[in-house]
């Protein structure tokens, strides 16, 4: 007897299964059209470090103290610097290779000026393995040079 | 000679209508996934994604043909010609309209049945010649899966031709102007369609190519365009299964308003879209469950549905 | 934006002659070629969590036509290694890859396998840094781990440098 109620229940379990799956059909798709559609970055998403522009100066906040050097757990960082005639370092490079870094956030948390966060941008394949290091200061660099009064 | 000059034309056109509709098929299948699942499907390349499975063609042309080391070097490069061929020739006794049929056979239900039935000759010599476990396992499995489905799809379409009183498959369609045979046959199409996906080895029961367990079972080792020969062939058995069934059970091309090739194409493409629906709704059976399936529960079905005919028929006769 | 501008056929890619559209033959396999790459279904770690999200209905590549995850190398054309590879794992990543059929990409996807991320420190023994010390890599994709978008994008950047024009 449990012969033929199985093949029933089977027979109708299928039916049922198959129903659910037509109804799905006629929903609207959940996909995101990405490349049309750029989604907003969520504020606590950790994309790629970079520097904080100060709203004051326009320019950035680091103080040349290293602790993003030292803490860093992939070296991923390399800073250098030099002491100016003012006896403070000015930051002569800031550079991080994103082959290397985890993103975990530890340089962020432990800056004392908190000169660096996560930007938003998500889209950052590359080429070659020299495209992925990071130079932090280039974007500071360009606003100068636009900003320089021009020779007559 | 006028007759033959008809064959060799209608072949021609037949291998065309293949390539093209295998092709929209894919795109088709493709598609339903998609809104199943709630995604888009192709959608970028050409309208609606129309152009994508061209592309795929196109892409397979140009890769590499791979003859694996130690490979049975005939066999392998027989196994997708003789996996498609069969198939082709099931088209000869299709009847798409009242006159639409290439040769008209008294036998021609046979006939497909025999061309279908040589199809997993290809499967399992693809898997003996590539030298490769999975391979090998696979091509097992579809002989396996392919001998026992064979008996419950004979003895159901039994049921038609003891109901039409002819193997031509014309015969079949005429006796239907009236009452489609679904509607006196509901457990005979049931047991037809299972059988007619198993035997082209789709979802729930493409154990031959299963995935996750055998790679891609049977044809793991072909690339390029034999493999997409495969991929063809695959799709059209899935066409001829639902040819023949929207010829044995939806009534053919009878229908209202519309000529009749419209009519059967339409059903057919129903029947096709089932299959797909089916296919992304069951997961694959285990092998020991469908073959346990075969012979336990399709082939008493299918007996004791003959003997209902019978006893129908010669009660209506009396 | 550029990358809907891969899709669309420029009119320098046609030559019309006598009303017929014609395709230089290298440059429309280069078209079918970009729009169907199918990925070899292989994950390594973590990063392949973001490769399968790639393909679910939020993000769903195959859109593009790349969504045909196939199960073994002979009919894949991009490779996606998603992961830290140990030196077990390396052989049988060149395995595959040489199993593959020609013509083949290689993305790598993640700080791991480009250069070995949080393992590169002096001393480390059991994992291979970065994928490019033993398979050529066309895309590489920074992030630990890269979100599906970035996956998405670096798709569509190979996309770009097949199509490119060649000398």
């Amino acid at each position: 007897m449990s012969y033929i109620t199985n093949i029933f229940t089977g027979f109708w379990s299928v039916l049922a299964g198959m129903v659910v799956t037509l109804k799905y059909m006629f929903r609207k798709p959940v996909t995101e059209v990405y490349p049309r559609v750029k989604k907003p970055m969520f504020p606590r998403f950790k994309g790629p470090t970079s520097f904080v522009v100060d709203e004051k100066t326009g320019d950035h906040r680091c103080i040349s103290c290293e602790l993003c050097v030292k803490i860093c757990p992939s070296l991923c960082i390399t800073l250098e610097k030099e002491r100016g005639e003012d006896k403070k370092f000015h930051l002569k490079e800031y550079k991080v290779d994103y082959t290397l870094c985890s993103l975990c956030s530890l340089c962020i948390e432990v800056c004392p000026t908190d000169a660096l966060t996560h930007a938003k941008d998500y889209e950052i394949p590359a080429l070659s393995q020299s495209e992925m290091i990071n130079d932090f200061l280039k974007p500071f660099r360009e606003k100068q040079k636009t900003s320089q009064p021009v020779a007559p | 000679m006028n007759e033959l000059f008809r064959i060799i034309l209608s072949l021609v056109i037949v291998i065309g209508f293949v390539l093209i509709n295998s092709l929209v098929l894919v795109w088709l299948e493709r598609k339903v996934s998609a809104r199943i699942q709630l995604r888009r499907g192709p959608l970028y390349v050409g309208w609606f994604g129309l152009l994508q499975t061209f592309a795929d063609a196109l892409k397979m042309l140009g890769k590499e043909l791979i003859f694996p080391k130690n490979c049975d070097k005939v066999l392998y490069f027989l196994a997708p010609i003789l996996s498609f061929a069969p198939v082709l020739g099931a088209f000869l006794v299709i009847p798409f309209g009242q006159h639409l049929v290439i040769q008209d056979l008294n036998i021609g239900l046979l006939l497909v049945f025999a061309f279908s039935g040589l199809s997993f000759i290809g499967i399992f010599m693809a898997g003996w010649a590539s030298n490769n476990k999975y391979s090998l396992l696979g091509g097992m499995r579809s002989v396996a899966q392919n001998i026992s489905y064979e008996i419950p799809l004979l003895l159901s379409s039994l049921n038609i031709v003891m109901m039409a009183k002819s193997f031509r498959l014309s015969d079949i369609v005429r006796a239907q102007a009236h009452v489609p045979f679904i509607l006196l046959q509901p457990l005979a199409f049931i047991i037809f369609i299972t059988s007619a996906l198993a035997e082209s080895n789709r979802t729930p029961f493409d154990i031959p190519e299963a995935e996750s367990e055998l790679v891609a079972g049977f044809h793991t080792e072909y690339s390029g365009l034999r493999f997409g020969i495969f991929f063809i062939s695959e799709y059209t058995y899935v066409f001829i299964s639902s040819c023949v069934a929207t010829a044995l059970f939806l009534g053919g091309s009878h229908g209202p308003f519309l000529s009749g090739w419209a009519w059967f194409l339409m059903k057919a493409y129903f029947v096709v879209f089932v299959v797909m629906w089916v296919r992304w709704t069951l997961p694959r059976l285990r092998s020991d469950q469908l073959i346990t399936f075969a012979w336990k529960v399709l082939i008493p079905l299918s007996l004791f549905n003959i003997i209902c005919t019978a006893l129908a028929l010669q009660l209506l006769k009396q | 934006m550029e990358i809907r501008e891969i899709q669309k056929v420029t009119p320098d890619d046609i030559q019309v002659s006598e009303g017929v559209a014609l395709f230089k033959l290298d440059q429309l396999l280069d078209k079918a070629r970009s729009n169907s790459l199918w990925p070899l279904t292989f994950g390594l770690t973590c990063c392949a969590i973001e490769m399968m999200a790639v393909g679910s209905p939020r993000y769903d590549i195959d859109r593009f036509g790349f969504g045909v995850f196939r199960a073994t190398p002979r009919q894949a054309d991009v490779m996606i290694v998603s992961g830290t590879i140990s030196r077990k794992m390396a052989p049988r990543i060149k395995t595959l890859y040489d199993q593959m059929p020609s013509p083949k990409w290689v993305i790598a996807m993640g700080g791991c396998a480009i250069a070995g991320g949080p393992f590169k420190y002096p001393g480390q023994y059991a994992i291979l840094e970065g994928i490019d010390k033993i398979i050529p890599v066309d895309v590489y994709i920074p992030g630990c781990p890269p979100r599906p978008e970035a996956l998405v994008s670096a798709l569509l950047k190979l996309q770009e440098k097949i199509t490119a024009k060649k000398d």
